[in-house]
């Protein structure tokens, strides 16, 4: 992920009027909650399972 | 009333509304040292959350995002990644390390160390890393608030009996209510820096440019060069976002005050929904950066970067509100300073100074050394605070070059067996020094690489090479 920098780190194309890098970065700080929420899930259904193995 | 008049007043209001909410806290309860330092482990996910975002977001990203913004300009994004990266991180070393604490009864960082390494040594050179590196990032907080002091007063105060204040309350408050106190003024610092946050950076590009997507069509017209990485600096590259974004993302949660949250939280359970939802809060964030690119054409001849979103305020706002935003950020100095002062005391007093000099010493006692410790490493950084000169987020880089030395001991120390110790100490000797000559020589970044990343990944080759060399023993380590 981290080497892609020189891939976002320009102006255009203007996205909500923000300059490109910043309109990705602001992106991502709305898809990483959502990534981890994803995490958050399975994290507890494989501990839930563990807890309470299938009968 | 005069507008310097106004604009103190409501400050003083907000922070003394601070103290007594701290006071207040921290008043009913018997404060021995498990209250004192954890909070007897009881924060649930709010009090928790409030507690995280009261360390993170500090007068830092109060004052010195936007000054960056204005005088380096696209760099400065690095903020917004780091600190989404930690967050990543915290979810997955968070909770195990809550659950050790909670087993082997640890409460600070070095505890960690001297539970998985067995060697006081160690968590001592750990502890000591920890406090000499608390001491830029609490001298970033009280430079902070005297820069406030100075703004909201129109050049009528100094920042220097500004600085004094703000650490003779800083230490009254630590010494009276401990960790709950500090959480429970996070709820007003919280609530006046989010309206802070919307409040300016909607407001300043609506009022100057009738928005914000036209305040960077100006800004791209009048200075394309800013907008992209080196932007007005000579040698921040791309290579240099990447190397800085990893160390202070690693390094956000080796913080021994945000490395010792966790124990304060109910259950593991707390500290993951944490990771999830903290991200978000990063948004206000780009919003004090939208303050700092709106002074680059508002105000073009800021004689110091760190006074951007302060001096735009003052322009734009009637006094009364430059109070609400400046009390805002003196809380936002205060509390993380409260935090900073009170963890990096009782890690030396329990960590530091009872297992090498006084192992007969009671908790009693080292509550007692804490205490006086809250003072001395209060007033070193008011010293620094008035003699240096350097941009708050350089002193920030500073620290976390030193802080994330701490990362192989403890991520190795949480999930791999074989670690140990002489591989760590090694490592975290290597990386702190080789970080200090390359910073007391200015060579960072060194390469286009940031110099505390490069201790890094140093200290991080020793850690495991010299692991591997030991034989496999048994340590006891946590079935996770």
């Amino acid at each position: 992920m981290c080497f892609t920098v020189s891939l976002w780190d320009r102006i255009y194309p203007i996205v909500l009027g923000l300059p490109f890098n910043l309109f990705w970065l602001t992106l991502w700080m709305l898809l990483t909650p959502l990534c981890m929420w994803g995490a958050y899930f399975i994290e507890t259904r494989r501990r839930h399972e563990k807890d309470n193995p299938p009968a | 009333m005069t507008p310097s008049a106004t604009a103190l007043g409501i400050i003083l209001a907000i922070v003394a509304l601070g103290s007594v909410i701290g006071f207040y806290a921290g008043a009913r309860r018997k404060m021995d040292l498990e209250q004192w330092t954890v909070a007897g482990r009881g924060f649930g996910v709010l009090l928790m959350w409030l507690l995280m975002a009261g360390e993170v977001y500090t007068t830092f990203s109060f004052l010195g995002a936007s000054g960056w913004a204005y005088s380096r300009g696209a760099p400065t994004l690095y903020i917004l990644a780091y600190i989404t990266l930690a967050y990543v991180v915290s979810f997955f070393i968070l909770p195990p390390i809550w659950e050790l604490g909670r087993r082997h009864k640890l409460q600070t960082q070095s505890d960690f160390f001297t539970w998985r390494y067995r060697s006081k040594y160690l968590a001592a050179a750990v502890s000591l890393v920890g406090i000499v590196f608390m001491i830029p990032y609490l001298e970033l907080q009280i430079t902070g608030f005297g820069i406030i002091a100075e703004v909201a007063s129109f050049d009528g105060i100094g920042r220097v009996p500004a600085m004094l204040v703000a650490v003779i309350l800083l230490a009254g408050f630590v010494l009276t209510g401990g960790l709950r106190a500090v959480a429970w003024v996070s709820v007003l610092k919280d609530i006046l820096m989010l309206i802070a946050a919307a409040a300016v950076g909607i407001g300043i590009p609506f009022a100057y440019f009738g928005g914000i997507g036209p305040m960077f069509t100006a800004l791209i017209h009048a200075k394309p060069s800013h907008f992209v990485m080196p932007g007005a600096t000579p040698n921040l590259g791309h290579a240099w976002y990447i190397s800085t974004v990893l160390l202070t993302g690693l390094g956000v949660y080796m913080w021994p005050h945000s490395f010792g949250a966790a124990f304060s939280a109910k259950s593991s359970e707390t500290l993951r929904r944490n990771a999830v939802i903290m991200p978000l809060y990063t948004l206000s964030l780009t919003m004090m950066l939208f303050v700092g690119f709106a002074a680059i054409l508002v105000l073009p001849n800021l004689r110091d970067g760190d006074l951007s979103l302060l001096a735009m305020v003052r322009k734009t706002f009637p006094p009364w509100f430059l109070g609400v935003i400046g009390g805002a950020g003196a809380l936002t100095a205060m509390v993380p300073a409260a935090i900073l002062v009170l963890s990096s005391a009782t890690v030396f007093a329990k960590n530091l100074f009872r297992p090498l000099f006084a192992p007969k010493m009671n908790d009693h006692e080292v509550g007692r050394i804490a205490r006086l410790m809250v003072v001395v490493i209060s007033l070193i950084s008011l010293y620094l605070a008035i003699h240096g000169s350097t941009t708050l987020v350089s002193l920030l880089l500073l620290a976390y070059a030193g802080i994330t030395q701490l990362f192989p001991g403890v991520v190795l120390g949480l999930f791999w067996k074989r670690v140990t110790m002489p591989g760590v100490f090694a490592g975290l000797t290597f990386g702190v020094a080789s970080m200090a000559i390359l910073f007391l020589t200015k060579h960072d970044p060194f390469l286009g690489l940031s110099a505390g990343f490069l201790g890094l990944c140093a200290n991080f080759t020793i850690a495991v090479f010299l692991s591997l060399l030991a034989k496999p023993t048994s340590q006891p380590i946590a079935n996770l």
